[in-house]
């Protein structure tokens, strides 16, 4: 137990350090300098017995970029979806800064999900999937896991969530300095979200955080996005804006 | 005191009323204790102070007095017209050729002996339990982790012991700050023994080394009394008092400060950067009775001590949408031990101390908890039989009884899985008590033949945990060939239990077996005069049954190693000016998965470690000192690629399967320097220390940070050195 403990105090102490010492000077996640994935939902995301499962990959990038798309797999998936017949469908949405690319693709399952087969405790089970983005500068490996509620699981009837910026607004014209950012949930389900906000230009202080602050952003119109996934849920949505930096 | 310096007064001024009578009493400046055997001269009448200090001279008409002692600059003072007059001598430094000697350990290769006089010359804070780290194979841990990398073995393979009780904290963690922070006080400790090697039967469960504190076994002549203030970081109280001549009573309590200092610098420094909040806080506390009797002595010592931490900062990985991670430290100690020595005749003599500790843990951190708490009585007892000045033969029994209870809400192990995520990773939930114990006898010897002593070992141990018994074999030799030099060599084997979380049958593998190091040492002493000596020891230290992580029993036994490398010890003894020594490690550490696997080197793998300390006095009250330090980088496995994780919107990294620890972060070259100034009253002492702990000389690298997507990397700057200022006073 004395090794595990001390160890844990180390561990922590240097996570705070970390943070500390090596967020300056390094490329922030928030800001888009090239292909960025965002986020994934799956449809439909609770019903059992389903054979094929749609995926959206959702992914933003500098204006104007092609990408392309491939099947991956990582060593990591413990019960892997098989990959889906490429190709797949591809919507891009072009904002003033970013493009957000939307992929699209049908995973099948080996032997379907039935409810019986998913036990009572935790209540869930998941299934892995990949997918491999890639554009002229860079090669984007995604892999995340869907989850799959039991009946009688309270988040078997849960609705998607919906996340909405409340502060900024649409084509607002804004400083690029200390520009606060909030935004909102909306069909909240009794699970927590992790937040996620991008940017086309600056940083962000806290991207995790519904109400934070932007900083350096470069004059223009400039593109916001804000994620939200349910962390029990997994369930995904985002929303996004142009404002014109002065 | 004061009561029989009246008494001696009063006996002067009644016994000669009709003479002029000088009663003079002489005291040493600083502590106010009195000197006996003192000269006073007064004209051509001269008479020596008792054990009071007192002397009276009586008839003479001279004006003036000189007092000599030993040790103590002379004084002359004029005679006053008062009952008793008190002279402070002040003492002086003795002439350099003086050399402290130090004790006379049982014979192990591998083990230092050092005095807390010279100790508390050289190390961080005067901490007595510092001293290791600066000796041959030894290095620091990583982090805030106080304790050591003893020749290839981590932190968890050494034991640390308070005289004959094995702790699991020793060193407060958050003691790395000051450069190191044990939880005794230096007041309590009367003197260290530190082995990296070799050790001796006495000593189990453990593959690394063994360092032990042991407590003051004396009766001062007078009370002593302590307030410390260091600042920023702690204070401290000390209070030690005799009861008669064989009983003593002594008390420490010891809180820091930083938990008032960080947290307005931190919200200062991280201004618009989001809500930091970090309350790291430590202290502890001892009590001691000690009565000696005509056949050893009886000694009672409660240790208290707590270290703990509250933190709240932005960070990618937070579980909620106010951005926040939280964390929640805790760990408590106590122990009540009672020691009994005792000479039962001329030949035998028993040691034991029955000991109860407690022990506390919880963490709360990004959703995850663990509670521990640890109830253990442990009852150590040795016999020692002295044949003759030739034979000694030790033997003893340690058994150790435990009630262990688990709380955990934590992501399910094994940690060192490559594609672990502790975001991910499901979670266990589990509330388990454990009982076990375990128990072991031990029988060794020192047998002198001729110039050579011969200490074969032997124990044998039981562990309920995992069902296991096992036999260690050990011996050292000492071979005195001339009064210069002395070889010297060591063999032994050495189990250890794993980690319970490794045997535990919910986490690990109730399967396991002890794991194992073979110890080969073999070294030159070399007496080059009464102030200089030489260590120099090479060794070769096998890992057997290492555990490593397996996908499917949890744990298994597979992983082994060596250490093998040369040490040199170059000591400056300590006389009343200079002390200081050159310590210096070349190792190799290698380490595998499985017996087919190819080794790769350990995390502790440093080739070079490299120590200079030393404290010249220039004065009666003024020294200064330092320590110089060269120690090559961490081994680390570089990221090779990375993956996002849709679920957590984060990156996992991905390491090469083939290149573990193929990387080094850069040399560290570091420098402690600080002084001391005893400023002496009459009575008491104000004991000045200030200095720089730890400034770096070139690049100042402790790990390596990644970006988001692991495609950049930046060093990460170790602690900034430290200034400090310490307050004593001592009474």
């Amino acid at each position: 137990m004395r090794t595990t403990g001390v160890s844990l105090f180390c561990l922590l102490w240097v996570a705070i350090a970390s943070f500390q010492c090596s967020r300056d000077k390094m490329d922030p996640q928030e800001e888009i300098l090239n292909l960025r994935a965002i986020g994934v939902s799956a449809t439909p995301t609770l019903a059992p017995l389903l054979q094929d499962i749609t995926f959206t990959f959702y992914a933003l990038t500098p204006k104007g970029q092609t990408v392309s798309f491939a099947t991956y797999t990582d060593s990591r998936m413990s019960q892997p979806l098989q990959p889906p017949v490429l190709p797949t469908t591809e919507v891009v949405l072009s904002k003033g800064a970013l493009d957000l690319h939307q992929i699209s693709g049908a995973y099948s399952m080996d032997t379907p999900i039935s409810a019986a087969g998913i036990s009572a405790d935790p209540g869930y089970t998941t299934l892995d999937y990949g997918l491999v983005l890639t554009t002229s500068g860079k090669r984007e490996p995604i892999f995340g896991s869907v989850v799959f509620f039991n009946p009688s699981h309270p988040a078997y009837e849960w609705q998607n969530h919906g996340v909405s910026i409340t502060n900024l607004e649409e084509g607002q014209s804004v400083s690029g300095q200390d520009l606060e950012l909030q935004a909102k949930i909306t069909g909240r389900n009794a699970e927590d979200y992790r937040i996620g906000w991008f940017i086309s230009s600056g940083t962000i202080a806290n991207r995790r955080s519904l109400l934070t602050t932007s900083t350096d952003m470069k004059s223009g119109v400039q593109t916001i996005v804000v994620t939200a996934r349910g962390r029990l849920s997994g369930k995904f949505a985002y929303a996004m804006i142009d404002v014109n930096v002065k | 005191m004061i009561q029989k310096y009246l008494l001696a007064v009063g006996f002067m001024l009644f016994s000669a009323p009709h003479a002029r009578a000088h009663t003079i009493v002489v005291l040493e400046k600083g502590t106010g204790a009195p000197l006996s055997h003192a000269e006073v001269k007064v004209g051509s009448t001269i008479c020596y102070t008792d054990a009071t200090g007192t002397c009276a001279i009586t008839g003479s008409k001279a004006a003036t007095c000189t007092i000599r002692q030993g040790g103590y600059a002379t004084e002359t003072v004029p005679i006053l017209d008062e009952p008793a007059q008190f002279v402070y001598l002040i003492p002086t430094l003795d002439r350099d050729e003086t050399v402290t000697v130090t004790g006379n350990p049982r014979v192990e290769v591998s083990q230092k002996r050092i005095s807390i006089k010279e100790i508390k010359k050289i190390v961080p804070n005067e901490d007595p339990a510092q001293v290791p780290v600066y000796l041959p194979g030894v290095q620091r841990s990583f982090g805030f982790d106080g304790r050591w990398i003893v020749r290839g073995s981590g932190p968890a393979d050494s034991l640390y012991y308070v005289d004959q009780v094995a702790l699991p904290l020793v060193f407060h963690p958050l003691g790395g700050l000051v450069g190191g922070l044990s939880i005794l006080p230096d007041n309590l400790v009367e003197d260290v023994n530190f082995s990296n090697g070799g050790f001796g039967p006495q000593y189990g469960d453990a593959t690394g080394g063994v360092l032990a504190l042991n407590t003051k076994k004396d009766i001062p002549a007078r009370s002593v009394s302590e307030a410390r203030l260091n600042v920023p970081f702690f204070g401290s109280l000390y209070h030690a008092h005799p009861i008669g001549e064989d009983q003593l009573v002594s008390a420490s309590y010891r809180k820091s400060f930083i938990e008032y200092i960080i947290p307005p610098v931190l919200k200062k420094a991280n201004k618009g950067k989001g809500d930091i909040t970090v309350v790291p806080f430590f202290g502890d506390g001892n009590l001691e009775y000690l009565k000696k009797t005509d056949d050893g002595q009886y000694k009672v010592l409660f240790i208290y001590a707590y270290d703990g931490v509250k933190a709240a900062f932005p960070s990618t990985a937070s579980q909620d949408e106010s951005g926040q991670s939280n964390v929640d430290y805790l760990t408590v100690e106590t122990n009540l031990s009672v020691n009994r020595r005792k000479t039962i005749n001329g030949k035998w003599s028993v040691n034991t101390t029955p000991n109860w500790l407690q022990y506390r843990q919880s963490a709360d951190f990004l959703g995850n908890s663990i509670n521990v708490g640890v109830n253990s009585f442990n009852f150590p007892l040795e016999f020692t039989y002295r044949k003759d000045r030739n034979l000694k033969i030790f033997t003893g029994v340690d058994g150790t009884w435990s009630r262990v209870v688990l709380n955990l809400n934590v992501p399910r192990p094994p940690l060192n899985d490559p594609f672990y995520d502790i975001e991910t990773a499901p979670k266990l939930t589990q509330a388990i008590t454990l009982y076990t114990h375990k128990e072991a006898a031990w029988v060794g010897a020192e047998w002198r033949l001729g110039d050579l002593v011969v200490a074969p070992g032997l124990r044998g141990f039981h562990a309920q945990a995992t069902e296991k018994n096992g036999i260690d074999p050990r011996l050292n030799l000492r071979w005195e060939l001339s009064p210069k030099y002395v070889l010297k060599g060591a063999v032994g084997q050495y189990s250890q239990l794993p980690q319970p979380v490794q045997w535990d049958r919910v986490f690990g593998n109730p399967h396991l077996k002890y794991k194992q190091s073979i110890h080969y040492v073999l070294g030159v002493e070399t007496k080059w005069s009464e102030q200089w000596e030489t260590d120099v020891q090479i060794f070769y230290k096998r890992f057997l049954r290492t555990v490593e992580a397996d996908a499917y029993t949890g744990y298994n036994n597979d992983g082994s190693g060596f250490s093998r490398g040369f040490e040199l010890f170059v000591r400056r003894n300590l006389t009343s000016r200079l002390f200081g020594w050159i310590s210096y490690t070349w190792s190799i550490n290698r380490v595998r998965d499985f017996d087919a696997g190819p080794f790769y080197p350990s995390p502790y793998d440093q080739t070079h470690i490299f120590h200079l300390v030393g404290d010249y006095r220039i004065s009666t009250d003024w020294s200064f000192g330092g320590r110089y330090l060269l120690q090559s980088g961490n081994t680390y496995t570089p990221v090779s690629s990375s993956v996002y994780n849709s679920n957590l919107d984060k990156y996992s990294p991905r390491y090469p399967a083939t290149a573990k620890n193929s990387d080094r972060l850069p040399i560290t070259r570091s420098l402690s320097v600080f002084a001391n100034r005893d400023i002496l009253y009459d009575r008491w002492t104000f004991k000045l220390r200030f200095g720089l702990e730890n400034y770096i000389l070139g690049q100042n690298v402790s790990n390596i940070a990644y970006n988001y997507d692991y495609s950049q990397t930046q060093p990460v700057q170790g602690l900034a050195f430290i200034p400090y200022i310490e307050l004593r006073a001592v009474l």
